[in-house]
């Protein structure tokens, strides 16, 4: 019986296995269909992920990415993917689900080409396909009517000189040239989508991403806080640092300094290392780096009592509904996609983009055992309601259902799936 | 044992028991004031008066404070290993590459053609040599070649970091590590400095490895702590070489960030050794105590709370961490306080404490990790005399003079009685 072949094309496996397509290339693996990953980077072992990446390309990624640095230039001069349609797992695919493509090793030139011959999805994981340069332009509103004359160039993807209106133009051009039906994790993230002259000619779907909500799921609290090393009797506070531009990190800093609190606390957090050693010996420090081992990460994660989320741009917030499923209450900023994604005040705290009201919420989730815990049953309740991957699987699944029917490609019903 | 290995010792012509003499070829003679002396000196104290000779290639900046006067000696000045390049990029390699060709193919071959005549005058039956920079490196297979008797190798550390500290150029590090290759494998035993060293050489080059770490005497040793010595306190203490410069400088920005204090402990630093060099524009708990000898160097690590033993993280260095052994973590061990060692989990001191149970271990570079770790130490009496027990025992063991003489003995092909 011939499947549906679906081919997720991203940049890279493991990190970020949960939004990067290797988990639904899994799912979809498990439901039937035959499925492919095709990553830039692999570092894992699935055997049906392939690695784009050679030696020889990945020198030539580093040459072509300062020459498009020094030319103002982005994701327009990589050749690495213009060779797909020569590719065994392109060629067998019934349809291509992108992913991360603007990390630097896709180029936008070859979309018209590539979505022509096959019928494509693309997930969009923050605003950069819709702006001149930047991955969130916070409350700049020209990548509405063009860009140009940008008021930050040094936001991520940084540019050296003004090139955001040519850009622009650039991505307009090649996308009128391209059929793609684009998924957006969040609301906020889909009304953007509308107001976005880039996105006018693809069709859009609202899909937020899914987590396997019997893995992210409560457990032993104190066991796991004793496994880290933690007082009994420590309030555990979970948050990301990262010092890029929309994290937070800086509020996050503040907060603390400012907390005048008489309650010993633990700051468990992930991703970079070093932010918070002005607080050795005020507040316990715990810094797990990047977990690469779902099983550990979330057993740190049942080890907090709250999660800080306080991006300043956010175009989904993945970390904040993997702490609700293990029924942790999150404190999130308004003006981003977090209120909505945590369902906020029943999931999570929102307040707005100020220290004393970040100050102020922590305060009141440190102090207040309650409260913490009726949240995070809600948050809990909320996260398994909306976000389990299973979910997230059938709405994908809807999605290429209606993709390969539009384009006349769809496997009739004898042919679908088992 | 692999038949290989078998063939290769069976082969070699051995001379019977007393009656062997050995050719010790070293860069550093048996002293008292370098740690590869110190090392030397114990092992030809084992050795029976007129069994040993020694040509030793010094490094004429050195000062050496040789013991064992008594051993026939002859000295040489080593060529300049780290060789000045007075060219930018590829010309600059070019240059240190034609220079080291030069003293290949003249300096050293001259000091070979020396060292072989001193051995064959003193009557050696055998090569031991100290393989320790290119010089050494050379020097190992073109005397015994030139003596035409067996070579028996002693390493400290694998060379790639002695080529990489020394600037030599890629095209020279290639055909050094092939000498290096061709003197294991000739090498009819060798002295490994770590277990790791040990089973590694093996397998790779086929030849007899004996770890031969660096040992005290039993007698030195302190009884193990039981507890720390002050409640409102952390000394550690920092002995001999400083070659892990960034675990280093990230242990003292710890203490900087927690206003140097670990729990309710104000922390004292204590360093001992040849050279130390610090700044800093906030207040610093650093006391510099300088070179000591052994006895002395125990002696005042005994009086501390902890002992810190650094290895590097950066993977430039993963051959180094994973088979050197550091001399510093014998003494460490024979002071009986316990031993905080940080570095990467695949080091060698990090597996040999993990499987004695006989140190914290701190895997992270991370300031936090740091503090954390040094904070369980601090605040776990019976973790503390635990790892301080375990370390003593774990000396007592392994790496007295007792072990090192058996292994010796095993190295050179003598009986344990031969030896003194």
């Amino acid at each position: 019986m011939t499947q549906s072949s679906i081919l997720q094309v991203g940049s890279t496996d493991e990190e970020g296995a949960r939004f990067n397509g290797q988990d639904l290339h899994k799912q979809l693996k498990a439901r039937g269909y035959q499925s492919h990953h095709l990553v830039w980077l692999k570092t894992g072992n699935d055997p049906d992920t392939t690695q784009i990446q050679t030696e020889k390309s990945a020198r030539l990624q580093q040459k072509i990415r300062r020459i498009e640095y020094n030319s103002n230039l982005q994701s327009l001069l990589y050749p690495f993917v213009l060779d797909f349609p020569m590719r065994r797992q392109f060629q067998q695919a019934d349809l291509v689900h992108y992913h991360l493509i603007h990390t630097g090793y896709f180029s936008l030139g070859a979309l018209p080409m590539l979505t022509r011959m096959k019928p494509s999805v693309w997930t969009l994981h923050d605003p950069w396909a819709m702006t001149g340069h930047c991955v969130h332009p916070f409350a700049c509103e020209r990548w509405k009517i063009g860009c140009g004359a940008c008021p930050d160039l040094n936001i991520l993807f940084p540019l050296q000189k003004d090139n955001t209106a040519f850009l622009w133009k650039v991505k307009k051009h090649l996308y009128q040239a391209s059929r793609i039906d684009i998924v957006l994790a969040s609301k906020w993230m889909m009304k953007m989508a509308e107001e976005s002259p880039l996105m006018s000619n693809f069709r859009l779907h609202h899909i937020p991403f899914g987590i396997d909500t019997t893995i992210f799921c409560p457990g032993d609290t104190e066991a796991c806080k004793e496994k880290l090393g933690i007082p009994k009797g420590n309030v555990v506070v979970g948050l990301r640092a990262n010092a890029n531009d929309f994290k937070g990190l800086d509020y996050i800093q503040k907060a603390f300094d400012h907390l005048d609190i008489d309650i010993p606390i633990t700051i468990l957090a992930y991703n970079q290392k070093g932010h918070f050693d002005k607080f050795l010996g005020r507040y316990q420090i715990i810094e797990v780096g990047w977990l690469k081992e779902t099983s550990i990460f979330v057993e740190t994660l049942r080890a907090c009592d709250l999660f800080l989320m306080p991006s300043t741009a956010e175009s989904f917030g993945m970390m904040a509904i993997e702490s609700m499923a293990c029924g942790k209450p999150s404190i999130v900023f308004e003006g981003t996609a977090l209120p909505e994604v945590t369902f906020a005040p029943n999931g999570a705290l929102a307040v707005a983009p100020r220290v004393d009201e970040l100050v102020s919420a922590m305060k009141h989730l440190l102090v207040d055992a309650r409260a913490r815990q009726a949240l995070g049953a809600e948050a809990r309740n909320i996260a398994v309601q909306n976000y389990d991957f299973s979910l997230h699987v059938d709405r994908m699944e809807r999605l290429y259902e209606k993709a390969l029917n539009d384009s006349g490609k769809v496997k009739s019903a004898a042919q679908k799936p088992v | 044992m692999p038949s290989e290995l078998k063939e290769k010792t069976l082969d070699a012509p051995e001379v019977k028991g007393k009656s062997k003499k050995f050719l010790l070829l070293t860069d550093i003679p048996p002293c008292r004031n370098f740690t590869a002396g110190l090392v030397l000196d114990q092992l030809c104290s084992f050795l029976p008066e007129g069994s040993i000779s020694c040509f030793t290639v010094l490094n004429r900046e050195l000062d050496p404070e040789v013991t064992h006067k008594e051993i026939n000696s002859v000295t040489v000045s080593k060529p300049k290993e780290h060789k000045p390049r007075h060219f930018p990029g590829r010309l600059g390699a070019l240059e240190s590459f034609l220079a080291e060709k030069y003293t290949d193919k003249v300096t050293v071959s001259r000091i070979a053609r020396q060292a072989a005549e001193f051995g064959k005058k003193s009557g050696a039956d055998a090569v031991w040599c100290v393989v320790q920079g290119q010089t050494m490196i050379r020097l190992a297979n073109q005397v015994a070649d030139l003596m035409n008797v067996p070579l028996l190798t002693q390493v400290w550390d694998p060379p790639t970091w002695w080529l990489r500290a020394n600037k030599v150029d890629s095209w020279s590090q290639k055909l050094i590590l092939a000498d290096f290759a061709s003197a294991m494998s000739k090498s009819q035993r060798l002295a490994a400095a770590s277990w790791a060293m040990a089973e590694n050489y093996e397998r790779l080059y086929g030849c007899r490895a004996i770890p031969v770490i660096p040992s005290l005497d039993a007698a030195l040793a302190k009884a193990p702590a039981t507890k720390m010595n002050r409640d409102d306190e952390l000394t550690i203490g920092m002995a001999g070489q400083l070659y892990s410069a960034a675990e280093w400088e990230n242990l003292l920005l710890t203490f900087k960030h927690a206003n140097w204090k670990i729990g309710n402990r104000h922390v004292k630093v204590k360093v001992l050794g040849r050279n130390l060099s610090l700044s800093s524009n906030t207040p610093m708990n650093v006391e510099y105590l300088g070179w000591r000898n052994q006895a002395e160097t125990i002696e005042v690590l005994s009086q501390l709370d902890v002992l810190y033993c650094a290895y590097w993280f950066d993977p430039v260095f993963k051959e180094e961490a994973s088979l050197s052994f550091p001399s510093k973590l014998t003494t460490y061990l024979a002071a009986g306080r316990p031993v905080f060692f940080h570095g990467p989990e695949y080091a060698s001191p990090a597996k040999f404490l993990k499987q004695h149970n006989a140190g914290a271990l701190c895997h992270d570079l991370a300031r936090s990790s740091i503090y954390n770790e040094l904070e369980k130490l601090a605040s776990n009496p019976d973790l503390y005399k635990q790892l301080a027990e375990n370390g003593s025992k774990a000396f007592h063991e392994h790496l007295t003079l007792s072990t090192m003489r058996k292994n010796f003995a095993e190295f050179l092909s003598l009986r344990s009685e031969d030896l003194k």
